[in-house]
């Protein structure tokens, strides 16, 4: 329903977006990571017309709409910095995009304040936004955004200005809205814990270029690029060297935690032996004429059993509840099981106790497991990744 | 600290005003005053109808020009503001806005009469284009020449505001109105317009002001026929008849200040300060 065909855009001798080609599918939550500068917000202003291509084309319900100016567009839009008028009270800015498209005043009086009920507001409309908080605004720019019935919502970093706990609510609160309503949503962010915890696929950008289009799983566990890697599940990166391929066609690699055996399984290598135990998860470039990358799980040689997953520590990012994880199959979440020796490991979290790490946030604040605990199933969106996760393990199991 | 500056405040303002105040309280001779009190000069203006006469034209002209300048101020601010992107030539528009200020405001009237007049290049291109048939009498010493000078004298004192409310006004607030179904010009009508008020009304504030105390405009390119407030208490003073000069002051200056309330007051200024 939203095509991009190589589209590029240039602000003067920067090139915001580099030839970027994707398709949002009807009823999807699609979400739009990258760093700041990578083309992002450029790619969400393009779709409302606010922004136009340098080169190729858009594509909205199968039309290019190119020439379709920001105001015939239908794609309401929630603002980083909401965005609301300060000049009207909270009813008529709801009602603002119903009153461009000639609706009676009464007519989209109830209708703002039916929308108003919808995102929790009920009673506010006489008020002006400045007299809101922001998470209150919030949900005011998402009922402006959703009165004319989209059949696609934009939001740029629309989370961005909310507090942790605030955005974790909020979260949630779209999530709903967007099934409710069944509409498209297209969403920016910086904050790839939100993508993840959010949408039915994710696009990757950096500097202007796509990276990887797929769903969180995808992007998570089987990183496309280096860049993917180290965004999304914000792992520990090594650089390896293959030391060349074994009898059995086993890459032998060389990384500053030891040597590695890998096998490449659909087209991704992974890890299958570990020279130590419990180090983090690895990531690195295969050099030596190969230039390819693998991720895995780190496993213990000495005890190839379930405790050694607490590698997963580094692998799994904020934002996946480790009880949920625990009902899995693959971490027990006891201290005693959670005490990988990590001496002598070189990458940023080494030493840290795996439990500690999930349980504090590996020194980070991120409140507590009940509390994570307790937004777990709605967290919990891979039920693939276990499988995938499974087959790697049979795999080293049955090697 | 303060002593210096309240000390300014009563000998420059204070004492003035105190002293137009009492003398409106004196009683006029043919030739001057004398200070037996009486309120006759007040009565006089009161019950007299030349006064409110010239109040209702003064207030007249300035719907009026108030009205024209307003159109021309936002549309040049709106044009400064939105549809010239390069900065510097942004920059140039604003200061160019307040070159005609280095000139005399006397000079910058005079101007008008080689221009307006009788023989002025107006009505010879005009005539010569065959436009007119003979040269008119109408840009020149009269109410709507002497309005459109009002104008033009005053117009940058509502671009200036009004360019710089709508430089500041949030981008977002604009793609919000166009995203949610605005075309530009509603988007201005609804958006920008009540947003760029503040700056506007401040502009009326200043032009209000101008012209209540424009005793000049009226006589060189109005021909003196229709004088506004500030002519009348001149022409007063000029015939020495100070306390009635001094009572019609008092009121102008009551007038003035109410004006600029209710202004302030429409502006809704406290917003934004």
């Amino acid at each position: 329903m939203v095509e991009f065909d190589e589209v590029s855009r240039r602000f003067s001798d920067t090139l915001a977006l580099d030839s970027v080609s994707f398709t949002v599918r009807q009823g999807e939550f699609f979400s739009i990571i990258g760093p700041s500068g990578s083309g992002k917000t450029t790619t969400v202003r393009m779709i409302a017309g606010l922004e136009a291509p340098t080169v190729g084309t858009v594509k909205l319900f199968g039309k290019d709409v190119s020439a379709v100016p920001p105001h015939r567009r239908g794609t309401p839009m929630v603002f980083q910095s909401y965005a609301l008028f300060p000049h009207l009270n909270i009813r008529d800015n709801v009602a603002y995009g119903l009153r461009m498209r000639g609706v009676a005043k009464p007519e989209r009086r109830n209708r703002a304040d039916d929308l108003l009920g919808l995102v929790g507001l009920e009673g506010l409309g006489d008020r002006r936004s400045e007299q809101l908080s922001g998470g209150q605004q919030q949900r005011v720019a998402l009922a402006r955004a959703i009165a004319t019935e989209p059949r696609v919502v934009l939001l740029d970093e629309a989370l961005g200005a909310l507090d942790a706990a605030l955005r974790i609510e909020m979260q949630v609160e779209l999530k709903r809205l967007q099934k409710e309503l069944a509409c498209t949503f297209i969403h920016v962010t910086h904050d790839q814990s939100e993508a993840i915890a959010m949408a039915d696929r994710i696009l990757v950008l950096q500097g202007g270029r796509l990276e990887q289009v797929g769903t969180p799983a995808e992007v998570f566990a089987r990183p496309k690029t280096r860049f993917v890697a180290a965004f999304v599940g914000q792992n520990n990166l090594m650089d390896a060297t293959s030391m060349g391929i074994t009898g059995d066609g086993l890459h032998k690699i060389h990384t500053p935690l030891g040597e590695f055996l890998a096998k490449e399984s659909d087209g991704h290598p992974i890890v299958r032996e570990v020279a130590a135990r419990g180090k983090p998860a690895v990531y690195g470039t295969i050099k030596e004429g190969y230039n390819m990358w693998f991720h895995g799980i780190v496993l213990s040689a000495e005890s190839p059993n379930y405790d050694a997953a607490v590698a997963y520590a580094n692998f799994w990012h904020e934002g996946f509840a480790p009880a949920e994880v625990a009902n899995q199959g693959y971490m027990t979440p006891t201290p005693s099981v959670a005490q990988p020796a990590l001496e002598g490991a070189d990458s940023p979290d080494a030493g840290v106790n795996a439990w500690d790490y999930w349980y504090n946030g590996g020194g980070r604040d991120r409140g507590s497991v009940d509390d994570i605990a307790s937004k777990a199933a709605w967290w919990w969106q891979f039920p693939d990744e276990s499988e995938y996760l499974e087959s790697r393990w049979q795999d080293f199991v049955a090697a | 600290m303060v002593a210096p500056a309240l000390l300014s405040i009563a000998i420059g303002l204070a004492v003035p005003l105190g002293a137009i105040v009492l003398f409106s309280f004196w009683t006029g001779t043919s030739v001057g005053m004398h200070s037996d009190l009486t309120a006759s000069n007040y009565t006089n203006i009161l019950t007299g109808g030349t006064f409110w006469d010239t109040v209702g034209w003064t207030l007249q002209v300035l719907v009026i020009v108030l009205t024209c300048s307003t159109i021309i101020g936002v549309l040049v601010a709106y044009f400064a503001a939105r549809v010239v992107t390069i900065e510097w030539v942004r920059t140039a528009l604003v200061f160019l806005l307040f070159v005609p200020f280095v000139v005399s405001y006397v000079i910058r009237m005079i101007t008008w009469i080689p221009l307006f007049g009788r023989a002025g290049l107006l009505n010879t291109a005009l005539t010569e284009a065959g436009v007119l048939d003979e040269p008119s009498d109408l840009f020149l010493y009269t109410s709507p020449s002497m309005m459109t000078a009002l104008v033009f004298l005053y117009v940058a004192f509502i671009i200036g505001p009004t360019f710089f409310k709508l430089r500041q006004l949030d981008e977002d607030l604009l793609r919000a109105a166009q995203n949610l179904g605005a075309s530009p010009f509603r988007t201005f009508w609804s958006v920008e317009l009540p947003l760029a008020r503040p700056g506007i009304v401040v502009g009326w504030i200043f032009v209000s002001v101008m012209i209540l105390s424009d005793f000049a405009t009226e006589r060189i390119i109005g021909g003196g026929l229709s004088p506004l407030l500030a002519g009348t208490v001149w022409r007063r003073a000029e015939l020495l008849l100070w306390p009635q000069a001094s009572a019609q002051a008092v009121a102008l200056v009551l007038i003035t200040l109410t004006i600029a309330a209710g202004l302030l007051r429409f502006a809704q200024l406290e917003r934004d300060l």
